[in-house]
């Protein structure tokens, strides 16, 4: 008898989602769709990049920042070299940290997949790409005389602000 | 700015209609960001890698120091290609994310169930 009324129960229940969801409203399809979109999504199947924690573009925008300052500054000739690097030690400084900062915080990104993976590296990369370039100028810059039209200064802030575009693009997701 | 919480397509047709104008202003927006920042970035290297050309055969710089200029050119260089296939993965992505939402305020719409509460957000 009990397990009469559950099988009623259940044909009940079942007959009443049928009905609404599939007789009286033309959502068939979509919800077949989202079942299955749902389960290649637990495969990740349908993970081509994770999504990234908004603090990361924050200190990436900071180290872009810093280090297009400097390169104003090396550029305009107010601390080309090495005998003016104290005017801007400390945004390298700033840069460096922020850099890092925002390294630590994206190699914790979890994902799931192996293209969310590759994706993930590949940010990773450019974050470090843009850490060694803040690095590499400032031991330049307290090495010479003069880093200006050295044809140094631009190519560093391009590859912090691509890592900037990525980080932004990856925390929209 | 799109309106999803008044979306309840009865059709098939009506929700694979707003898909595809969601993909193609997916597509639009990250064609017109990348196009600008791959073309400026090569720019940018392109003039730097001149600028060093020029200021080392005056003498204004060492050839240590052009260099290390080099370097940062090629980094560049790689960053932008990493670059790109890393917003190619994020295109697809956010395609995926696109449809997502579409279909789960489609459903939320109508029945009333969030299938997706990591993209739909009434």
């Amino acid at each position: 008898m009990a397990r009469q009324i559950t099988f009623s129960c259940n044909l009940w229940y079942r007959t009443q989602i049928k009905a609404i969801v599939f007789e009286r409203i033309d959502m068939k399809k979509p919800i077949i769709l989202g079942c299955a979109i749902t389960l290649l999504s637990s495969c990740g199947l349908l993970s081509f990049a994770p999504s990234v924690d908004a603090k990361v573009t924050t200190n990436l925008q900071s180290a872009t920042a810093s280090m297009s300052h400097i390169a104003a500054c090396i550029e305009l000739g107010s601390c080309a070299g090495k005998n003016q690097i104290s005017q801007v030690e400390d945004r390298y400084v700033d840069a460096f940290s922020n850099a890092n900062l925002a390294l630590s915080i994206a190699e914790k990104t979890e994902t799931s997949g192996d293209r969310a993976a590759q994706a993930k590296e590949l940010f990773v990369e450019e974050i470090i790409a843009c850490r060694d370039a803040i690095k590499r100028q400032f031991e330049a810059h307290k090495q010479f005389a003069s880093l200006q039209n050295a044809g140094l200064a631009a190519p560093n802030v391009v590859i912090c602000e691509l890592a900037t575009d990525a980080s932004r693009a990856l925390s929209r997701l | 700015m799109t309106n999803f919480t008044d979306f309840a397509p009865d059709t098939m047709s009506e929700l694979m209609k707003a898909i595809k104008s969601d993909l193609s202003e997916e597509f639009s927006g990250w064609w017109g960001a990348n196009k600008s920042a791959v073309s400026g970035a090569i720019r940018t290297v392109s003039q730097s890698a001149f600028e060093t050309q020029k200021s080392l055969l005056k003498g204004d710089i060492e050839e240590e120091l052009a260099d290390i200029a080099l370097q940062s050119q090629k980094a560049a260089l790689r960053q932008v290609l990493r670059h790109t296939k890393l917003m190619s993965l994020i295109l697809l992505q956010a395609l995926v994310n696109a449809i997502f939402k579409r279909i789960g305020w489609a459903l939320l719409n109508k029945t009333g169930v969030n299938f997706f509460p990591e993209l739909v957000t009434p």
